[in-house]
């Protein structure tokens, strides 16, 4: 318990004296990586490729904005030095960094963090596809045995016997059947 | 050049939001709620229907998000927060002791930044406002009262709230705002007449015809 009490105490402490808009963040991130995934599995009306395909494109996406995050509060807090005057105090290097920490948060939020995702997930989640089918087709292709059929040999002579001869009708009213018109033609795009 | 950026970038204003967990939230979830959308209508590749579809989407999300953030947070989360901090977690401590609530905190933290004399002249319209209510405890009072206040004063009154702000931030953001969305938004995009199955068709056709 006091243990407990310590930690907290440091946590305020540092709060307190050096808060960071990178911190909320990445917690945040943190937390729904571990939580969106999990309630997308315990979706019960979702199929469950589609729930897995969703999980992981879910986790996959806060795996990214975690690194993002922190890479650009350290970007900021590296920055600060060169950007303000030199004339000013080593606590309004501070100030700087922290305020710029909070603006490249707002634009990895923004931007950064949906063209890496786009850019990192897409060819991941295409892979992962690729491969499932692969395993998919060999799998068939392991399972499904074509039964073997003795197809007796046909000679040229058989099968000039066996075909009808070609009728032609002229096309009159008579015989018109407007749905054989429609075969093969689809209307409206399907369903 | 240098100077003004130098000057923005060490704005006491700026610098407050930038180290309060509650406003820089707030202002991303927004910048989200409007940034998003319009790069997903900015985009080329898909149709008409399925972009205005996942931006209708996006935006009502991160409406979402700011509408639990704010009314969750806000109320429950910090003023919680800190009456356990000082009831439980600090009770022995003499840093909670000076503030009897977290209104007085806040209204300390906007005036903790004005120069002396902006700072009283402020302080006394608050009093002049609520003649019959102290506003400060006398320990705040001669703490305002002084040139510069040392942060040794409140940094640990700060910290729990930034603490409990972060947790309800993770709690809110993570945990409430998907299972809230989950239950308003398809209601709010059937009502707008706008279905994902509709979408899906559409971004299919042009699939096929291409």
């Amino acid at each position: 318990m006091n243990k407990g009490r310590t930690l907290i105490e440091q946590l305020c402490h540092a709060l307190g004296k050096n808060n960071d808009a990178s911190y909320a963040v990445v917690a945040v991130a943190t937390a729904k990586g571990i939580f969106r995934p999990m309630f997308t599995m315990m979706d019960k009306e979702e199929d469950y490729e589609t729930k897995k395909y969703t999980a992981m494109r879910e986790g996959l996406t806060e795996a990214i904005a975690i690194p993002c995050y922190l890479s650009v509060a350290w970007f900021a807090k590296n920055i600060a030095a060169p950007m303000i005057c030199k004339s000013q105090t080593s606590e309004a290097t501070k100030k700087a960094a922290k305020t710029l920490s909070f603006l490249f948060v707002c634009a990895a939020a923004l931007v950064i963090i949906p063209a890496a995702c786009s850019a990192i997930i897409n060819p991941i989640m295409d892979f992962r596809q690729k491969a499932l089918e692969q395993k998919k087709s060999k799998q068939n292709h392991l399972d499904i045995k074509e039964p073997q059929i003795d197809v007796p040999q046909i000679t040229e002579k058989q099968q000039v016997q066996t075909t009808l001869p070609q009728m032609t009708y002229p096309k009159t009213f008579a015989n018109f059947s407007p749905v054989n018109y429609n075969v093969g033609l689809k209307i409206g795009g399907g369903n | 050049m240098i100077t003004a950026i130098s000057n923005i970038l060490t704005n006491p204003t700026l610098v407050n939001i930038a180290q309060s967990t509650r406003t820089a939230m707030s202002i991303e979830t927004g910048l989200k709620a409007t940034g998003r959308p319009a790069f997903i209508l900015m985009d080329k590749k898909i149709s008409d229907d399925t972009k205005k579809y996942a931006a209708t989407k996006e935006f009502l999300y991160q409406l979402t998000c700011l509408a639990v953030y704010m009314g969750l947070v806000l109320p429950v989360f910090r003023k919680c927060g800190f009456q356990v901090f000082k009831k439980y977690i600090f009770k022995d401590q003499h840093c909670f002791d000076k503030f009897r609530n977290l209104d007085e905190f806040s209204m300390f933290k906007k005036l903790k930044d004005l120069p002396l004399e902006e700072r009283k002249q402020e302080l006394q319209k608050l009093k002049d406002k609520n003649p019959n209510k102290s506003i400060f405890t006398e320990d705040i009072e001669n703490i305002l009262a002084q040139e510069r206040i040392s942060k040794r004063d409140y940094h640990m009154v700060k910290g729990a709230d930034e603490l409990s702000s972060i947790v309800g931030s993770v709690v809110g953001l993570a945990i409430l705002a998907p299972q809230v969305s989950h239950i308003t938004i398809h209601p709010i995009l059937k009502l707008l007449h706008m279905d994902k199955k509709q979408a899906q068709k559409e971004e299919n056709n042009i699939d096929e015809l291409a």
